[in-house]
């Protein structure tokens, strides 16, 4: 092929050496494979290039870009309710754990303490979205080393899941629910809530993670295909700035919800000094394909735990932080049947008149199915934000992606990838 | 007319036959292997699987063939292989593409030539009316081709099929398909060896390479998947790898090579790359029955009037025919399962697989049953008994040697040295990390709140 990677002059996409390539002699083993965008294995337009020696990988360079949507512009002409439709496109895995982030960052730089009741229910919608994050990945995990069956016992209760965002926000797949100091609306009917939620927890995806479990947890073939493979150390994950369960698979015992507590992560959650939830961070020292599995088993299992603390005991009260009318919508019955009510639709649909943001900035972030999850907001005091940075946790997460592949097999690419939950839209945004 | 005509005998009449008839049931039964691993996979997976396609082909008069569960699926993938274009991408080496597919198809459909379905018929004589031809009956085969190299024909015709596939790889001119058409190549020699020296286990045993021999030892002295456990299993695995079956799909492994060999067919080509995989299937499944689980015969150790050798009516005949047919759909059965519930190998430990494990493992099984059968074995049930509990301890004596040998650990990585991650001994690092916590390497200290 006459393709390389790095002509002698003039192109400085990769500027290291890999001199296990020059110092080699080429025995005819030497091929270069063009790894996606288009490829059932990367789970969307991942392109990674790969200069083989055999089946064993000695370079590995990733081309990202192909998904760019421009979602990061797209948040200068949104103002800050509008934008949580871009925000839950960036990683449709878990597209309420992006909205509730979003607005976390916002209300940060508004200076907005929300309701017990909002917490509450972020809460539990953002652990739902944990869930329904890792199922895929344990699932693809399985499905990335030829075990169709895993996938499907993982894909089976995200329908569940999407029920309920669908329950709770009328939409199944991006449920745009939040809104700047609460939600958009609030339950239809609380007992409902509850009982789906249950009903999920108990029956749909603790049996579940137990049959993924039994299927893949001690098969030979699978540990064999997983452990060792794609060895990320502790300090590696430090310096490379790894977070989420990428990094606590490693060691590194980070996690946003207890390390800058948030939500009802936080002590004193509603004010009358309720405690935080009680949840273990799972931690794996091996920083494997396979510790990487459980500990997103793992953080499943405490997420069910998480949810089971809070659903029984949902506080009444307003769900809107905001006492006066002017901030939220009115509901649809109001604008449709009094003048007052109209205005004030009018007014806070065509020309922002409530928002009055500080001119300042401000840096929220919590910790998502992938890491953390962050959003810097650059505030001119207009209705819009002057500019809006995300830390994607996709992106950051995929910088190892060579460092882990170099020096494996073929196959072990696809696990790998698989196991780093690399979600382009995210990554490309 | 008659001297013409001379070669006909009642054998080769019973053969013609037996063959048309059996490549009928191989063709319609690899149809409905493809909805038997559907169903099978959707009831593993909790889904529901095909279940509305029935044969009604979208017309009013006949909607009362409509749903059978699905049943009709089959007919549906084969017309629509049927009408779709049969696109030859550019570049490719046109010969060599088509023919693939033949290559890889016709040997599975003279696989199963020699493989005794139903045992001996005693033939009455008759005479063919038209041509005025007298047949004298006798004793005939109910295989389509009873020779007497029997068991040789099989390893021989089902190894060839790979030739297709490697050819098909090459000549798509894709990288993956050229990858997934090596592999298949490398596997096949690797794998030939395991199911080779396991099918001596079973020769040594029975003395002799007549299907018809092997079922009549097998009667008299136990199956052999009794008294030779560890090769049946070897010769079980050997033959998965040979079938291109999970866990040994790396030919076409979907996430890694996206279709391994096929990638670049589509309609009727791909489809006889399908039909040969499933054909491959059931004839290995009827070799494997014919060489461990007695052929014909319906249970072990009891001779029951139909299915003993013995028998040569016209109904012992059809119903070792149905007990034939029933262990290989049992045994497609257990590929299928074994296909849905484990991973895939990696291609280095499919070698190793091969090489380090299932070699050896059947070299030393071949010997202890040499001397087994050098120092003679008893006749009947404790004929089974002595060589079950010998492969017992067989294996736990491995067991214990293997389990003591130095590990290797198959997953590590090389390191590529000088490379940017592996810098060489003394080299600057540009990666080290600045950041003072992270070249310091302690444990957490944060209390986890405990439940």
């Amino acid at each position: 092929m006459p393709y390389t990677l790095r002509p002698d002059q003039g192109y400085d996409i990769d500027v290291e050496s890999t001199r296990y390539l020059e110092s080699h002699p080429d025995t005819g083993d030497r091929w270069t494979l063009n790894f996606g965008p288009q490829h059932p294995a990367t789970h969307t337009t991942l392109r990674l290039v790969l200069e083989l020696d055999g089946e064993r990988v000695a370079r590995c360079t990733p081309h990202i870009g192909y998904l760019h949507s421009g979602f990061e512009k797209l948040g200068e002409a949104l103002d800050y309710n509008q934008y949580v439709t871009i925000v839950s496109r960036m990683n449709y895995l878990s597209p309420i754990a992006n909205d509730i982030c979003w607005h976390h960052a916002v209300e940060t730089l508004f200076g907005i303490e929300i309701t017990p009741r909002c917490k509450v229910l972020r809460t539990i919608l953002a652990e739902l979205a944990r869930i329904q994050d890792h199922l895929l990945c344990i699932g693809a995990a399985a499905l990335d080393l030829g075990a169709i069956t895993g996938f499907l016992y993982g894909f089976n209760p995200r329908e569940k899941i999407y029920d309920i965002m669908d329950f709770v926000s009328g939409q199944r797949y991006h449920p745009d629910w939040t809104r700047v100091g609460g939600a958009m609306q609030d339950l239809p009917d609380q007992g409902t809530f509850q009982r789906m939620v249950k009903a999920f927890c108990h029956e749909d995806c603790l049996p579940a993670i137990k049959d993924i479990e039994t299927l893949v947890n001690r098969n030979r073939i699978f540990m064999d295909r997983t452990r060792g493979i794609g060895v990320l150390t502790r300090q590696e994950a430090i310096a490379w700035s790894i977070s989420g369960p990428l990094a606590r698979s490693a060691g590194v015992a980070r996690d946003l919800r207890k390390d800058a507590p948030y939500l009802c992560y936080a002590d004193n959650w509603d004010g009358q000094g309720a405690p935080a939830v009680r949840f273990q961070v799972p931690v794996c020292q091996d920083g494997d394909v396979y510790a990487r599995f459980l500990v997103r088993i793992e953080e499943i299992k405490q997420s069910v735990r998480i949810i089971d603390q809070l659903i029984d005991t949902i506080p009444a009260g307003p769900l809107n932080a905001f006492t006066d009318s002017k901030m939220v919508k009115p509901p649809k019955g109001e604008v449709y049947g009094s003048i007052e009510g109209l205005i004030q639709h009018f007014e806070l649909i065509m020309s922002n008149r409530g928002w009055k943001p500080p001119v300042a900035e401000a840096y929220g972030c919590q910790e998502t199915a992938n890491g953390e999850l962050g959003y810097f907001i650059v505030s001119d005091g207009g209705p819009r934000p002057w500019r809006v940075r995300t830390r994607p946790p996709s992106f950051i997460n995929y910088q190892v992606m060579a460092k882990l592949t170099e020096g494996h097999m073929l196959a072990d690419i696809v696990g790998i990838l698989g196991s780093l939950n690399i979600v382009a839209a995210e990554l490309d945004r | 007319m008659a001297d013409l005509l001379g070669f006909v005998s009642a054998q080769f009449l019973v053969s013609v036959l037996v063959y048309a008839v059996i490549v009928h049931v191989l063709l319609a039964g690899a149809g409905y292997f493809t909805y038997l691993e559907r169903k099978i996979s959707a009831y593993i997976q909790d889904r529901v699987g095909p279940n509305r396609t029935g044969f009604d082909l979208g017309l009013p008069f006949l909607g009362f063939l409509k749903g059978l569960w699905g049943l009709g699926q089959p007919l549906a993938d084969g017309i629509k292989f049927m009408l779709k274009e049969d696109y030859t991408p550019g570049k490719v080496d046109k010969v060599l593409f088509t023919l693939a597919p033949g290559i890889v198809v016709i040997p599975a459909l003279i696989g199963f030539a020699v493989i005794p379905w139903g045992g001996v018929w005693d033939c009455p004589s008759f005479t063919i009316p038209l041509l005025n031809l007298h047949v004298a009956g006798g004793p005939v085969q109910i295989a389509a081709l009873p020779v007497n190299v029997g068991v040789i024909y099989m390893v021989a015709v089902t190894s060839l099929g790979v030739y297709g596939i490697t050819l098909g790889g090459w000549a798509s001119n894709n990288k993956y398909s050229f990858l997934g058409g090596l592999r298949a190549t490398a596997q096949m020699l690797a794998y030939e060896l395991p199911l080779g020296i396991s099918l001596l286990v079973v020769l040594l045993m029975v003395g002799s390479l007549l299907p018809m021999d092997i079922i009549r030892y097998q009667e008299a002295n136990g199956w052999l998947l009794l008294s030779q456990p560890i090769a049946a299993i070897i010769f079980f695995i050997a033959m998965l790898a040979e079938a291109n079956r999970v866990p040994f799909d790396n030919a076409e492994a979907e996430s890694e090579l996206v279709g391994g060999y096929h990638t670049e067919y589509n309609s009727m080509r791909f489809a006889l790359f399908f039909l040969a995989e499933y054909s491959h299937l059931a004839v290995s499944s009827a070799f494997f029955v014919l060489l461990f689980m007695g052929g014909f015969q319906l249970l072990p150790f009891i001779n029951d009037p139909l299915t003993a050798t013995g028998a040569t009516g016209l109904l012992a005949v059809l119903a070792k025919l149905g007990v034939y047919f029933g262990k290989v759909l049992f045994m497609v059965l257990v590929i299928m399962l074994v296909r849905w519930t484990v991973p895939r190998l990696r291609y280095d430990q499919v070698m190793s697989t091969a090489w380090q494990g299932l070699i050896p493992l059947s070299l030393v099984v071949l010997i202890a049953t040499s001397v087994a059968v050098f120092f003679g074995l008893p006749q009947g049930f404790s004929h089974v008994l002595l060589l079950f509990g010998g492969n017992l301890v067989l294996f736990v004596v491995l067991w214990y040697v293997v389990g003591r040998l130095p590990a290797y650990n198959p997953n590590r990585k090389i390191p590529l040295l000088g490379s940017r991650f592996y810098p060489l001994p003394g080299e600057r690092v540009d990666h080290a990390p600045s950041d003072p916590m992270a070249r310091e390497d302690r444990p957490y200290e944060g209390a986890l709140p405990t439940a």
